[in-house]
Formats: C-alpha cells, structure tokens, sequence
C-alpha cells in the first residue's frame, strides 16, 4: 500500500519569520538600484550618540533656567518703568496740581540727598534698562569708582548672569 | 516599553523625565539619520537633533495622538532640518539651489565624510532632484520608511509619493551611469 505524503509536510524548513518578512524583504529588493549605493559614507565621532541623551538634557535645563531668568528680567523691567513712572509724574506734574499742604517745592539738593541715602534701590537690570546704548564716557559721575575697586569687584563677582542671551 | 504607553508617561509630570529620556533613547539615531541626510554636516545635524527633541518635549501636550508619535517626530525633525536650510541660504544670501552646491564642496572637506567618488556623485544627483523627491528618496532608499508613514510625515498621499520615488531613483541612475 503506498504511503500517502503531504504536499507540505516534506522535512524542510525555514528561518523564523521567514514568511511574515517576505513582503517587507521583497519590497526592500525592488526597491534597491544596483546602479545606486546603499552606504553614503556620513561618519559620526566617537561617541556621540551614546552622550546625546545627556547634551540634551542639560541644553533643556539651561533653557528652563533662561526662560526663568527672562521672567524675572521682564519683571524687572515692568517694576522699573511702573517706579520710573512713578518718579517722573511726581517731578514733571505742575505746581499748582501740588497737595495743598505741600508749600515748598523740592530742590534738586532734596532729591539728591534722597538717592544718595538708598531710598531708591536700583537694581542691577534697572541700571542696564536704564542706560542701555549710552556709553560710559557720557555718563557722569559725581564721585567716580576708581578703576581698580571696580576690577576688584568684577574679579569677585560672577558677572554671567548679567550677559545671558535671552531668546 | 511601547509609544503608547511613553505618551501617557510623557504627559505626566512625574513620569515626564523619564518617559522622555526613553523616547531620545529609542528614536535618536533613526532621527539622526533623517536629519543629516538633509543637512549633511554633522555639526548641523546635532543643532538640528537637538532643536526637534527640544520642540517635542515642549510640544507633548498638544500632541493629540492622530498619528503616531514616530511620524509626528519626523515631521517635526524634518520641517527643523528645512527651515535649518533656509535660514543658512538666507544668511548666505544664496538660493536653495546654490545652497546646495555650498553643501557639497563643504562635505568634500568634511571630517565626519568619508565617501568615494561615487558615493560623492550620489550626493551631487541627490542635490539636483527638487526638494520634495530629495526628501521622498532618501526616506524610502535609505531609511526604508513605508509609503503609508511618509504619506503621514510629509503630508502627501501615497501615489503622489511613489511617483516622486519613482522619478528620483530615475535620475539618480541616469546620472550615476553618465561616469
């Protein structure tokens, strides 16, 4: 009697996924020109990928924290114009508009005494608001800061919050 | 761990570092590629790399989950390395045409290209094609994208891609078999 065997049943086999790859394999093929190479010869140094996730990271953190730095600059800036403001409406308004129980007006030896006692606290970004585009040669000053203090000064203090670029 | 699952960590922000570093981890180097075969110079891509991931980490919540966040990354990456390009012609003060020529003496020079010749008159036909089949060919030849996730990145339908696909391998060996 003759043995009956099945078409697929023969001892062969195939590499796993074999099948379920083919379509993608087969498109792959067509799609690759024998007259166009598949490498471009593009390099990367050393490393570079593995150190990306870290570079990244703490490009987002120096973002953050200049994003923080900008708000607090604007506001800075918004508290400077409201107190320049401020200033101004009370030095520019006209005498008549004076309370009544003001009967002298200020002089400019009030108004001086009055800064160089420290009732106006100007900051370090109300001082860059302020003179913005002026150069140092135009300003003058009362009682100039020798040279060497402000050197010294710098040497101590870290200036690179000051010099941020901001987006 | 699956997308789905990072999209919802990465919406979370107690996951959120996390979920992010898992998503730079699993998409950087496919991103990489992508990117640096538009801008071809290594330094380009990373600015380029790094502005996407930047983009995608401060976009994450307004990405509505319509399409995979795989495609929406590489659109993302892809709309960054173009406006990349412009804004070098711009500051050249050269058309996108001339731009490229500018590209290619750079690679010529380039550290990070080590090329032959005819892997360098590749680049030079990939120059010549119109931007959109440049983009078409070198995400169905090189990255093997599927006709259906390209149609989803570079908002195209997939005739109009293929045809694109088609036309740029055309000219690509046309120039190639001129050596």
């Amino acid at each position: 009697m003759k043995r009956k065997v099945s078409k697929n049943k023969i001892d062969f086999s195939v590499p796993e996924n074999y099948f379920s790859d083919f379509d993608k394999r087969l498109e792959s093929s067509i799609n690759t020109s024998e007259a166009i190479p598949k490498a471009t010869g593009f390099k990367v140094p050393d490393g570079y990928l593995d150190n990306f996730g870290d570079r990244l990271w703490n490009k987002i953190d120096q973002n953050k924290s200049s994003v923080r730095t900008s708000k607090i600059r604007r506001l800075y800036a918004m508290s400077s114009i409201a107190a320049i403001l401020i200033l101004g409406f009370i030095i520019m308004k006209p005498k008549n508009t004076f309370a009544t129980d003001q009967s002298e007006e200020l002089t400019t030896f009030d108004i001086n005494t009055y800064i160089d006692e420290g009732f106006i606290n100007l900051s370090t970004y109300d001082i860059i608001e302020t003179f913005e585009g002026v150069s140092l040669e135009d300003i003058e000053m009362a009682d100039p800061i020798p040279r060497e203090e402000i050197i010294e000064y710098l040497n101590q203090n870290n200036i690179d919050n000051y010099t941020l670029t901001v987006e | 761990m699956q997308d789905n699952i990072v999209i919802k960590e990465l919406k979370s922000s107690t996951t959120q570092e996390k979920a992010f570093k898992t998503l730079v981890e699993k998409y950087k180097e496919r991103l990489y590629w992508h990117i640096r075969r538009i801008v071809l110079d290594h330094d380009d891509a990373d600015d380029v790399l790094q502005n996407t991931f930047i983009k995608v980490y401060r976009n994450i919540q307004s990405f509505n989950e319509d399409s995979a966040i795989y495609t929406w990354m590489y659109r993302i990456a892809t709309n960054e390395a173009l406006s990349f390009l412009q804004k070098k012609a711009k500051f050249y003060d050269a058309t996108s045409d001339e731009l490229q020529q500018k590209m290619l003496e750079n690679l010529r020079a380039d550290t990070y290209f080590d090329g032959d010749e005819i892997q360098m008159k590749l680049q030079e036909a990939i120059a010549t094609l119109p931007e959109k089949q440049r983009l078409v060919f070198n995400m169905k030849y090189f990255e093997e994208l599927k006709y259906e996730d390209m149609s989803s990145i570079l908002e195209t339908s997939v005739g109009a891609l293929k045809a694109s696909y088609h036309h740029a391998v055309k000219k690509i060996e046309m120039q190639l078999t001129k050596l």
